[in-house]
């Protein structure tokens, strides 16, 4: 079994001040209705994204239309987006400049960025899932969306960026 | 942008087992091997059998003590990934289809065997459980001669007390809480953790060695006790057992004040029911180890089940238990 941790962070991070305030929840966010589908090209991926935010959509104009990469690979995505009120953000917000933590576990793969939002997969599948939390309106909400998945299609599409050595590419053993 | 590695640490092999299976742990900490190991011990039935799921913990530096609200996670899960989210105290990464498990925790949660038992052992044991064909019941769990007595109920009817107040009578303590139930061979076997158990304030009615304890915060925000019980009131530890009965516990305002227990029969499929509104729903991707589950669920029905409807203190509960299970099921 592989196992290993890759922090990838920024030389002056902004860290979360005051103790979590999440709201105990449990499992329940597994079926979280995923009911908006969109689709855009991501570096040559067609992704089809399943969502329960509207604002995914225009977080998703930034990148090249479906067609733009029909007949290519396909990816699909299922991410679920959690609102918080500000007060309720327990740390710094993600921007361009936050950091995130790449991980190995079995043969699975995850991100972790600094805000609590993460993305999983399991290569050599690039299907995954993820979870991201936002704040603020929908215009807001939706520059973070663009954040996440900037962020996702580097990770996910472009292997060498999610931290992988060579010799432990791929499912693991 | 700088970079740090993180994977290239010594991590030394511990072999676990939770009820039947193998499990192996790989950690950087000697501390974790010990609490893990005493939480997991090996019962000798797993021994050479393949190992179903591997679990790496890394112990973080951290300098601050652990404060309630670092103590529990929050949960995220979609398909077979979930993750535990512990704030500036870690987190635990699962693929339950793997079956993996990766974590990094702070030694300030480490430090205090209590917490990690309760915050981060319990939790990789019933997030684990299902993966591994394993049901937690919402019930706690008292054991004599090797058999054990299931005390179902849903979220604050009792079940710690009635367990606690059993096993001042002699019972030992395997679970006040949530069971895991899973086959050995052809027989089932009843799993507990070694947790805390979470009183209400108004506990020290019946526990007066809880007077000189401060309640705390827990999980849902209630005020509670939260100790370790088999310290704390010098209990036997019961590891695991055979599962003998199962007594559903009803706590009825109408029955307030009367010290006599009302003990019913009840039937299968009413167990069953009861049972199965309690457990986790498993995602799609996990339908093999659900349908094993129920399986596992349907079986323990077939065992011998009571209703027990009280309104009283629970003491005179208890003794009448003990009377019908010690005819019933201990004879």
């Amino acid at each position: 079994m592989l196992c290993s941790r890759r922090k990838s962070v920024p030389d002056a991070i902004p860290m979360p001040v005051g103790e979590a305030a999440y709201s105990a929840t449990d499992l329940l966010h597994r079926r979280t209705p995923l009911v908006h589908r969109f689709h855009a090209g991501m570096d040559g991926t067609c992704v089809e994204v399943d969502t329960n935010s509207p604002w995914m959509g225009h977080a998703i104009r930034a990148f090249e239309a479906r067609n733009a990469c029909y007949g290519h690979k396909w990816a699909k995505w299922e991410i679920e987006v959690e609102v918080r009120g500000e007060e309720e953000s327990c740390s710094s917000p993600m921007d361009e400049e936050s950091g995130y933590e790449t991980c190995s576990f079995g043969p699975s793969r995850s991100c972790r960025m600094e805000d609590g939002s993460w993305f999983a997969h399991t290569p050599p599948s690039i299907d995954g899932v993820g979870f991201v939390l936002v704040t603020g309106d929908g215009f807001r909400q939706a520059a973070k969306l663009k954040l996440y998945l900037d962020l996702v299609s580097r990770l996910v599409l472009q292997v060498d960026a999610f931290g992988l050595r060579a010799k432990d590419g791929g499912a693991a053993a | 942008m700088t970079i740090r590695f993180d994977g290239d640490e010594t991590l030394f092999p511990v072999a676990l087992e939770f009820n039947g299976s193998a499990c192996l742990l790989r950690t950087n900490s000697r501390r974790v091997a010990e609490l893990a190991t005493a939480f997991f011990p090996l019962r000798g039935e797993s021994r050479e059998g393949r190992v179903r799921a591997h679990l790496v913990l890394f112990a973080e530096e951290s300098g601050r003590s652990a404060s309630a609200s670092g103590r529990f996670p929050v949960f995220r899960g979609r398909r077979e990934y979930v993750h535990a989210d512990y704030g500036r105290y870690g987190s635990i990464w699962f693929d339950l289809r793997a079956r993996e498990i990766l974590g990094s925790i702070a030694s300030a949660v480490i430090a205090d065997a209590l917490v990690f038992r309760s915050a981060v052992l319990a939790v990789i044991a019933g997030m684990l459980a299902p993966a591994l064909e394993i049901v937690a019941i919402h019930a706690g769990c008292v054991v004599r001669g090797g058999k054990a007595v299931l005390l179902a109920a849903p979220s604050g009817m009792g079940k710690s007390t009635m367990a606690l107040t059993l096993a001042r009578r002699g019972w030992e303590l395997l679970s006040d809480d949530w069971t895991f139930v899973g086959e050995k061979g052809r027989a089932l076997r009843a799993w507990g953790m070694w947790s805390s158990m979470k009183l209400l304030p108004d506990a020290t009615r019946f526990f007066p060695e809880l007077a000189a304890i401060s309640p705390g915060v827990a999980l849902n925000g209630e005020s509670a006790f939260e100790v370790d019980a088999w310290e704390t009131f010098h209990l036997e530890r019961a590891v695991d057992a055979d599962p003998a009965a199962i007594v559903h516990l009803l706590r009825n305002e109408e029955h307030l004040g009367e010290s006599r227990c009302r003990i019913a029969k009840s039937n299968a499929d009413e167990t069953y029911g009861a049972l199965v509104r309690e457990i986790e729903e498993q995602p799609p991707e996990m339908t093999g180890e659900d349908e094993a589950r129920r399986g596992i669920m349907r079986r323990l029905c077939r065992l011998p089940s009571f209703e027990a409807r009280f309104g009283g203190a629970p003491a005179a509960v208890a003794e009448e238990l003990d009377a019908l299970l010690a005819e019933k099921i201990c004879a």
